[in-house]
């Protein structure tokens, strides 16, 4: 089996008009659904912005399956899928044209995509819209399509930030369930999230940043561990830890 | 100052205007240097104007009388034109509609402001333009050209009772949705209609020795002896200082306001809720495949952009009416300086590679700078070079399709021009799509219409300066090549 991490991080750093990212470094094994956890302003987009080429870091190493980010930017990109927490998505196309032009871009076999595609459209539920212009749909809606864009190159590493955010109970089951199932079929997934909860439940592994550097990794009961003994809830554990990191 | 209570009719209409010229384009330091220089220079113009014409005086002459009602009809074409663009932005535009229709006040109320606001915003367009030259004449010797000053706000309120009912119109015969669209095309054409105007008298024979356009209409007008009786003959006393047709054209014009008002209450209600009921952009459902994926997936990378702009364009019909629209306004001109030469031939070449080379300008924009998912591009695993090489290819490709007229014309009456039509279109293209690429500002593809900012205006310059010598070019070389 090859151990190649789906993601490795070294001494990231970043400033904008002040520091964000100060030296973080982070491996995330591949197969795996990562929850990247953080306060406001901790620097979880601007890593993930930085994973997917679309910041330049001051200093340090990404990785993404043994490819660096610097040096083999498309080869890199060509298994990296990013959705943001706006969905990237064209208002005056219908879902299909979308799909067919994120396929265009990541050079897919035309065949091939458009199965793909339908294979997509049906999954989420986005069938009887393929052929409707995305500018009337919902925020849920609009976020399926983009996650349908991400999904349709078949990447190895998708990496979503806040993907459920403003989704309804229903709309939010059904990325969940898509996320568990790209992960199912080998993918690794990152995502962030503000709600615990779907860190708790979702992820195989869980990474907290404060303040640009890395405070705690591990799976649920390696972060419960260190919340102390009793029954500490990942709440009280991330709490706990970036206060602790706001005290310094 | 005096504090308007926010509920009432003139503290929405505050609202209104506040609204209006925040939503403008905040202008540079460079050009709002320009702009004070342009205004300053304007208002100086106007007032040496009304010195030099102190002791001449303005009597209603029949030619004064015909001058005065095309005016009244330009001005009302820019002032129709805006009010039809702001009744579609109130209704489906500005979004307030739901918090003030949702507030405890009465829906006429509302309406009223709406109608206010318009018609205000109106008249500061009309005032801006008119007020310089009409008030030194006024205080310097001709105090009855201040009728024509008075004029000004009811002629604001008949424009704006005629882009509402437009408006509702559209939205009846063509449902909200299309409604937008179609008064941004007409908005832009009505705009245009004057120079529209006089292309249409010119393509009769009407004022062929005529240098500007007003001069053909004017020509045109005095020939029908248009302005000197019934309606246009009123409009144009009332301006010239008849404080009777004044009085009367003003209480027209509220009275004309006031029912439209009240006549259209329910009508602005009813449209406001089709759009809210279909959403306030709503989706049009296409015609849906039985089986399968219509959509298009192409083999390549350049495939996949054209095919994306393609549908792009289709879908926004302000971006295309913008584009035709400056055609409307460059081509017929170049086309009559020209032919007023004697070299239809190499003309048309130069017409050829002169849209060609503006209309790929235009489209390199879109693709390049107005790209509305950026982050989507960055983050796909193809070269920036190589995204950068198809955008400017796509551009082209559409560009070029413009040439195809003047091609199937020079296929018939001089095939042998092809020879340097063709290549001078490419070359055009590939200048236009090359500056845009090199001066890229990421920029909303919605400020199309408004781009503003350096780049977009120093790309824009660059375009046309690259448009004239390359079309001059191969007009010359055309030329040549048919006297040889």
């Amino acid at each position: 089996m090859n151990d190649t991490p789906a993601l490795r991080i070294a001494d990231l750093r970043k400033s904008y008009d002040h520091p964000v990212l100060h030296g973080l470094s982070l491996t995330i094994p591949a197969g795996q659904l990562y929850a990247l956890l953080g306060p406001n302003g901790a620097g979880k987009t601007t890593t993930l912005r930085i994973v997917t080429g679309l910041l330049q870091p001051d200093g340090g190493r990404v990785e993404v399956f043994g490819h660096d980010i610097a040096r083999e930017p498309l080869a890199a990109r060509a298994m990296t899928a990013w959705l943001p927490d706006e969905p990237m998505i064209y208002d005056k196309l219908t879902p299909a044209e979308y799909l067919a032009f994120v396929a265009g871009l990541w050079r897919m076999d035309p065949t091939e995509a458009r199965a793909g595609a339908e294979h997509l459209l049906r999954w989420l539920d986005l069938w009887d819209q393929r052929d409707t212009r995305c500018e009337g749909f919902s925020r849920g809606m609009k976020q399926k399509v983009a996650l349908a864009g991400a999904l349709i190159h078949r990447p190895r590493l998708l990496i979503l930030d806040e993907p459920l955010t403003g989704l309804d109970a229903t709309m939010a089951r059904a990325v969940k369930d898509a996320l568990r199932a790209e992960v199912d079929a080998g993918a690794t997934v990152i995502i962030t999230t503000h709600i615990l909860e779907v860190a708790e439940r979702m992820a195989d592994r869980i990474g907290i940043i404060a303040n640009g550097t890395l405070l705690a990794e591990g799976t649920l009961d390696d972060l419960r561990a260190l919340a102390g003994p009793g029954e500490a809830t990942l709440e009280d554990t991330f709490i706990r830890l970036t206060e602790a990191a706001a005290r310094g | 100052m005096i504090a308007l209570a926010p509920a009432s009719v003139p503290g929405l209409v505050v609202h209104a205007l506040r609204l209006s010229w925040r939503g403008r384009v905040r202008p540079g330091r460079v050009q709002r240097l320009i702009a004070a220089l342009v205004l300053g220079g304007y208002a100086l113009g106007c007032g040496w104007l009304g010195w030099s014409l102190r002791d001449t005086p303005i009597v209603a002459s029949p030619e004064l009388m015909t001058a005065a009602a095309i005016t009244a009809f330009v001005l009302f074409s820019f002032g129709f034109s805006q009010a039809l663009g702001h009744a579609e932005t109130a209704l489906y535009g500005s979004g307030d509609l739901d918090l003030l229709l949702g507030a405890p006040i009465a829906p006429r109320t509302v309406l009223w402001a709406k109608l206010l606001g318009i018609a205000a915003t109106v008249l500061r367009s009309h005032a801006l333009f008119l007020l310089p030259p009409l008030l030194p004449l006024v205080v310097l010797g001709h105090p009855a050209l201040a009728c024509a000053v008075v004029l000004l706000p009811a002629l604001a309120l008949v424009e704006t009772c005629a882009g509402l009912v437009l408006m509702l119109l559209i939205v009846r015969l063509a449902g909200p949705r299309a409604a937008r669209s179609t008064a941004q095309v007409l908005t832009a054409l009505l705009a245009g209609s004057v120079v529209i105007c006089t292309q249409i008298l010119r393509a009769g024979g009407h004022g062929q020795s005529a240098r500007n356009g007003y001069a053909v209409v004017y020509g045109w007008a005095r020939a029908h002896h248009w302005g000197e009786t019934g309606a246009p003959a009123l409009i144009a006393r009332a301006a010239l200082g008849d404080g009777l047709a004044t009085a009367a054209l003003v209480v027209l014009a509220v009275a004309l306001f006031a029912l439209t008002g009240i006549g259209f209450e329910r009508g602005f209600l009813a449209a406001y809720r089709r759009g809210v009921h279909t959403g306030a952009s709503p989706a049009r459902r296409r015609r849906t495949a039985k089986t399968g994926i219509s959509a298009r997936f192409a083999r390549s990378l350049l495939g996949a952009i054209l095919t994306k702009e393609l549908a792009l364009l289709r879908r926004s019909p302000q971006i295309m009416a913008t584009m035709l629209l400056r055609m409307i306004y460059l081509v017929p001109m170049m086309l009559i300086l020209l032919r007023e030469q004697g070299a239809l031939l190499p003309s048309v070449a130069f017409i050829g590679v002169f849209v060609a080379t503006q209309l790929t300008g235009d489209l390199a924009w879109l693709v390049i700078s107005g790209e509305d998912s950026p982050d989507l591009m960055a983050a796909a695993p193809v070269a920036p070079r190589a995204i950068g090489r198809a955008r400017m290819l796509a551009a082209m490709t559409l560009g070029m399709i413009a040439l195809t007229p003047v091609v199937a014309l020079l296929l018939v009456r001089a095939p042998i021009l092809l020879v340097v039509v063709l290549p001078g279109g490419l070359i055009g293209a590939a200048a236009a799509a090359r500056i845009q690429l090199a001066l890229e500002k990421p920029t909303p593809r919605s400020r199309f219409g408004r781009r503003a900012h350096g780049a977009s205006i120093a790309a824009n310059l660059l375009v046309l300066v690259s448009a004239l010598v390359i079309g001059g070019v191969t007009s010359a070389v055309a030329w040549l090549l048919l006297r040889a």
